[in-house]
């Protein structure tokens, strides 16, 4: 009856545990997501910003893995560019140390209040989705983790007296490879190598499992962590699946170092490592904790070293994406920014690489790459805006250099426009089914994309004929369009064809916008 | 005379007869269609192209013979504004002496 109390005792306490780490992850996700995106939108440029947003992150959300996936989707909404995400990725993984060290420590008194406090305050405060609510639902989950890990220790020093698990854990900590891979395993299945450092924490604690064999746990708990970020990434590819890689690759190196000098420390009794942490530390848990300190200072340390070489071969193995690169501007850049004549220039000519784009977005309506344009006018924007400086500066220009300044912003404009329409009318094409509806909007989309295929061609050649050809396509197209709405006006499907003659009629007269602020700069 | 589809496969060669067709110094082009089924974007281009290069050197440029689903094609995309299209091929010679 003793023993299955106390196999009750450790399930019960895994349960809270990864109950209470899963929802403290997913609070913190949503209460500290949007003060990170602004932090790092406003002074991402500053590597101590960095290394504080990056820890704090790490400390908060408790998963390098939850960490990785954020970082990978604010990289594909245009929202963190790969030289931030990158440093953020290794200060968060040094963040994670921050529940295991706390985990070291007893905190019974703590733990029991804080679950007190939060039980009590969410069962008064009903309000759903306050932050106030989201605070103390997250203190709930910390107080539920660490009355798990009570139960998991309680459970685990029962069972010390059965004998056989005593013996299992005794053989793990004693092989040191046998050690490296169950650390691996585990983390492979609970996604967490804090989580899976913690669970030998506690182990240790009760005293089962020897301190060798358990720093290499901790070490292939780590590798395991990468190992599944990787494993759970398989899918994404580009700028995202380089950050994916970055964070196996550094975990594998930061393991490699480690595992290197513990191996070094064994064989020579040089104080490399394990000396170190005995000397820091005296009890068994706080030791664990401290090796799992070093191995993401390792992790981190050995990607900084070697960060230019890493990129490299990222860029190698997964090279970004066409969408991508059409986002990052070719031609400006911000030295140019004092030589207005140029500037415009080089702004005309990344304009250009839009109005090429413009055609392929309508064959395939492919979300990244409309992306794409949006996060290189946005460049464009921003380049244009710093050209025109301030008010002072931009009356100082020439009448001449100021029209093609306004012109290009106001192009600029009617581009982002026509990025949008152009989805949306090729997404609306892809939806449909065969039948009359279908054929109308293949039509529409052959006819509005040979027309882009002209503003393309006026944009590069800029001659009286080419701009004066786009504007007569551009017509007025209204007796066009009604003459298509009144013949399909008995299709199944009105919405669409009603939708997809609207979006092509905008799409037409945005075109023709263009063509006549092409007109007003073209040369004389 | 193009026949079948004029998309982006066909354009390249489609093109190249153009050149050919509208090298001499002066030239009056006509396009007759009645074999094409389906034009696309690429199609429309080469045309465009031509008509350019035709209207550069003081030329007239005509089409003929369209079928439906490619008239309404050169109707949606504006081109019949640039290219005068006949109904058949007298006419089109026609217009263009």
């Amino acid at each position: 009856m003793t023993v299955l109390l106390d196999v009750a005792s450790f399930l019960g306490g895994l349960g809270l545990f990864f109950t209470g780490i899963r929802a403290l992850s997913a609070n913190m996700m949503q209460l500290g997501g949007r003060p990170l995106r602004r932090a790092v939108a406003a002074y991402g440029q500053r590597p101590a910003v960095l290394a504080v947003a990056g820890t704090a992150t790490g400390a908060l959300i408790q998963s390098s893995n939850g960490i990785t996936f954020i970082l990978v989707s604010m990289v594909r909404a245009g929202l963190l560019p790969m030289v931030t995400a990158m440093p953020l990725l290794l200060w968060a993984n040094l963040g994670t140390s921050a529940l295991v060290m706390v985990a070291s420590i007893d905190l019974r008194l703590v733990t029991l209040l804080s679950l007190g406090v939060a039980g009590i305050w969410l069962f008064i405060d009903r309000k759903a989705g306050t932050t106030r609510r989201q605070l103390m639902e997250s203190v709930l989950a910390i107080a539920m983790l660490f009355l798990g890990l009570e139960l998991l220790r309680a459970g685990t020093a029962g069972l010390h007296d059965g004998g056989a698990v005593a013996e299992v854990l005794d053989l793990v900590g004693t092989s040191a490879p046998g050690a490296f891979v169950l650390g691996f395993v585990v983390t492979l299945f609970t996604q967490s190598s804090s989580a899976t450092t913690i669970i030998a924490v506690t182990a240790s604690q009760t005293g089962m499992l020897p301190f060798h064999g358990a720093a290499l746990l901790v070490v292939g708990a780590s590798l395991g962590s990468g190992a599944s970020v990787v494993l759970m990434g398989a899918s994404v590819r580009g700028s995202q699946r380089q950050l994916v890689l970055f964070q196996g690759l550094s975990k594998l190196l930061g393991a490699a170092v480690l595992v290197a000098l513990i191996g070094l420390e064994d064989v020579t009794g040089w104080p490399l490592v394990l000396s170190w942490v005995r000397a820091l530390a005296a009890e068994p848990g706080r030791q664990l904790a401290f090796i799992y300190l070093s191995c993401q200072l390792t992790v981190l340390m050995s990607s900084y070293g070697f960060a230019p070489w890493v990129r490299r071969l990222l860029v190698a193995v997964a090279p970004p994406l066409p969408a991508e690169r059409l986002g990052v501007p070719q031609f400006i850049y911000d030295a140019a920014v004092g030589d207005a004549d140029i500037a415009l220039i080089l702004a005309e000519k990344e304009q250009m690489r839009i109005t090429a784009a413009l055609p392929s977005l309508l064959e395939e309506a492919d979300p990244a790459t409309r992306d794409g344009i949006e996060r290189l006018s946005e460049e464009i924007e921003r380049f244009l805006g710093s050209v025109a400086g301030s008010g002072e500066d931009a009356a100082a220009l020439p009448r001449s250099q100021l029209d093609h300044l306004v012109n290009l912003r106001a192009r600029n404009e009617v581009l982002r426009l026509l990025n949008d329409a152009v989805l949306q009318l090729g997404l609306t094409r892809e939806g449909m089914p065969p039948g009359d509806a279908a054929d109308l909007a293949d039509a529409l989309t052959q006819g509005l994309a040979a027309v882009l295929m002209c503003a393309d061609d006026a944009a590069r050649d800029r001659d009286r004929d080419s701009i004066e050809m786009l504007r007569q396509i551009t017509s007025d197209r209204s007796a066009v369009v009604d003459g298509i709405r009144r013949r399909l006006v008995k299709a199944a499907n009105q919405e669409t064809v009603y939708r997809l003659t609207s979006l092509f009629e905008r799409a037409v007269w945005l075109v023709q916008r263009y063509a006549v602020l092409l007109d007003a700069t073209k040369p004389d | 005379m193009p026949n079948g589809r004029l998309d982006t496969s066909a354009a390249p060669a489609f093109e190249r007869d153009m050149v050919t067709a509208t090298q001499s110094d002066s030239v009056s082009l006509l396009i007759d269609l009645r074999e094409l089924v389906y034009v696309s974007s690429a199609g429309l281009r080469v045309i465009l192209m031509a008509a350019k290069r035709v209207r550069a050197k003081g030329g007239r440029i005509a089409l003929c013979g369209l079928q439906p689903q490619v008239a309404e094609v050169f109707e949606i995309s504006g081109f019949g504004a640039i290219v005068p299209i006949h109904a058949d091929r007298e006419s089109a010679l026609a217009a263009l002496r």
